[in-house]
This record gives C-alpha cells, sequence and structure tokens, in this order.
C-alpha cells in the first residue's frame, strides 16, 4: 500500500506536529462564520422542505435527511456539539421506517428543527449548558453528561 | 504475549498485547505529509473547504477537491492521488459504490491506492460495509485536525496485504492476530481415553 511514497515519508518532531495543530484550531476559526452561514442555509432549505411535507416520498425524506446529516456532521467541528447531537437525533427519526404513517414521529421531527434554529438563533456553542439540557428536554432527550468539577 | 505501554497524555501505563501491525499500533508516528496528493469527494462543498484547509495545515502538496461524485473517476485519474478521501452518503453514487469501483479496476488508477472513508455514518452496518467494498480506514464526522491525521496517518501506514480474490478487493480484513485452529495438535492435547 502506497509504496510508492512510503519510503520517502519522513517522521516530523511533537513541536512541528503542536505547530500544525495550532494553525488548524485559526483555520477552524477562520471558518466559523462560513459554517454559521452554512448552518443557515441548510436550517432555511429544511424549512422550505417542510412547508409541503410529504412524509410518503422516498426522495424527500432523503433530501430532508442528507441536510441533516449534513448538519451532525460539521457541527461537532466547529463546537457545536449541541447541534451534532440534535441532528443526529433527527436523523434518526428520518430514516425511522414507521414515519410516513406516524404523525408523533412527524410533531418529533418539526420540534427538532425549531431545536436547531434555536441553537443557531442563541448561539448555543459546545453542549449549550442549561439551556442545551433544558433544550435536550423538551425533544424527550438525555441531558448531556459532564465530569463534575 | 503483552507489554506495557505508557499513555502520552494521561501517563497510565497499560499493558496491551504486542502490535504485530503497524496499523492497529497504540502510538501514532508524527509524519510529514509534504510528499502526499490527495482528493477529497464530498458533494458538500463546505465539506470539502474545511478538509482543504486542514490538510493545507498539514502541508499535504496536492490537495484537489471534487463535490460531484458522478465525475469523481475522472478527477482521481487527474490528480494522480494516493489517497483518496471520500464521504459515504452523497447524490447519485454513494462513498462505498466509488471505493468499491477504485478497488475493482474500474476507475483507472491503481486498485491500491489509499481509501479513507470520512462520514457521519458510523453505525456497524456502515462501517461493516465499508471494510468490505475495501476502504483502509474510516474517520467519523464530526472532523477535528487530530482525527483526520489519524485516519490519514493509519491508511497510508495500513501494511496489510492487499488481497484480490473475485469477491473482495481491499487491505486483508483480518485484524486479529488469531492462529488458525489446528486440528492435529488439538487431537494431541485431547486426553487418551478421549480417543
Amino acid at each position: 500500500m502506497l509504496k510508492r511514497r512510503k519510503d520517502r515519508l519522513r517522521e516530523i518532531t511533537p513541536a512541528e506536529f503542536r505547530r500544525m495543530e495550532s494553525d488548524a484550531t485559526k483555520v477552524t476559526a477562520d471558518l466559523a462564520g462560513m459554517f454559521q452561514g452554512n448552518f443557515r442555509a441548510a436550517i432555511n432549505a429544511i424549512e422550505t422542505l417542510l412547508t409541503y411535507p410529504d412524509f410518503w416520498d422516498a426522495t424527500w425524506r432523503r433530501r430532508l435527511y442528507r441536510l441533516s446529516h449534513d448538519l451532525k456532521g460539521l457541527g461537532g467541528t466547529f463546537n457545536y456539539g449541541l447541534a451534532t447531537t440534535v441532528g443526529d437525533s433527527l436523523c434518526g427519526l428520518i430514516r425511522n421506517d414507521a414515519l410516513p404513517g406516524d404523525h408523533s414521529l412527524q410533531r418529533r421531527i418539526l420540534a427538532h428543527v425549531a431545536a436547531l434554529k434555536a441553537i443557531l438563533q442563541f448561539d448555543l456553542k459546545g453542549d449549550g449548558g442549561r439551556q442545551g439540557d433544558e433544550l435536550l428536554a423538551t425533544l424527550g432527550m438525555e441531558p448531556t453528561k459532564r465530569q463534575a468539577n | 504475549m503483552t507489554s506495557a505501554v505508557l499513555h502520552p497524555i494521561s501517563g497510565l501505563v497499560r499493558f496491551t498485547p504486542r502490535a504485530k501491525r503497524r496499523v492497529y499500533a497504540y502510538d501514532m508516528p508524527l509524519l510529514d505529509l509534504t510528499e502526499l496528493r490527495a482528493i477529497v469527494i464530498d458533494d458538500n462543498e463546505f465539506a470539502t473547504t474545511l478538509m482543504r484547509r486542514l490538510l493545507g495545515v498539514m502541508r499535504v502538496a496536492h490537495v484537489t477537491t471534487c463535490c460531484n461524485p458522478l465525475e469523481a473517476d475522472g478527477a482521481i485519474r487527474q490528480s494522480k492521488a494516493d489517497l483518496v478521501i471520500v464521504d459515504i452518503d452523497m447524490p447519485g453514487r454513494s462513498g462505498l459504490e466509488l471505493v468499491h469501483d477504485i478497488r475493482h479496476g474500474r476507475v483507472g488508477v491503481p486498485n491500491d491506492v489509499c481509501i479513507l472513508v470520512v462520514s457521519a455514518h458510523v453505525d456497524l452496518e456502515y462501517v461493516e460495509q465499508a471494510r468490505n467494498e475495501g476502504a483502509n480506514w474510516i474517520v467519523a464526522k464530526p472532523l477535528s485536525f487530530r482525527t483526520l491525521y489519524g485516519g490519514i496517518a493509519r491508511a497510508i501506514l495500513d501494511d496489510r496485504p492487499f488481497v484480490e480474490s473475485p469477491s473482495y478487493v481491499g487491505p486483508c480484513r483480518r485484524t486479529k492476530d488469531i492462529p488458525l485452529a489446528d486440528p492435529v495438535s488439538d487431537r494431541r492435547k485431547r486426553p487418551a481415553s478421549a480417543k
């Protein structure tokens, strides 16, 4: 595997690695604004989809899933862990086969989207602290476990 | 056989089985990636931007991105990539299909190219599928510098034998160093009364 390059790979010092890591933190901070724009656009797209919901349509569900999935995937990188938690739960609801005929699941999806909107609006970073726990409680989810100080 | 390993961060001593393969080794070598050529295939443009920037920080020399999985074959050929970083969930063609096509020589690049799957789909089912299609390593999103770096290092240092069989093409999927059952020696161990 990768024999062409493997012999030419040299190791770097831990100091070099730490420097790269600190550069990466700056890059992530630079992109945070762009992420918020992306987050907003994804929420708008989800809301547009939910304006005319068609839970029976597999393509419609797939589009909704993809948008939620992207939020779940990127949230944690930009310190929006709560968005990842809610996004993960939303993905689970959309994947549920009973969704088309189950109105309670559909209502939970709407609640999850509202929660994502609140995370963006109130800029709830990390696990969102107490507000995050309250938000998760409204969705019937367990609060985030934190280490005791 | 076990060996004592001092954890670099916690300082705790752990007794771990002696690593036989570097890919599963406890400590990760810090690699200079300046010689590497990589391509990122992800339908989410923002995710590709993030990965391109992170790969830039890692000093990967050539980074190509492709947001359309249907055009990925040409992009991979053009990039002459040593490492293909691919998302699973993409419209039109999933990342797993792409991995399958690369491994079965349908993309026009060496089928042993390193493949790192980066996805938020980390359910057992998806991880198994990625492994069975021949991915070298799988990294779960959300991404951080360390997780991406660790995934790349694991993928490119993967020295498992490359298997090419009608049903599977990719790195050997045996991950445990368990000797095959030896019925001859088993018979010898049995008491004489049982024979």
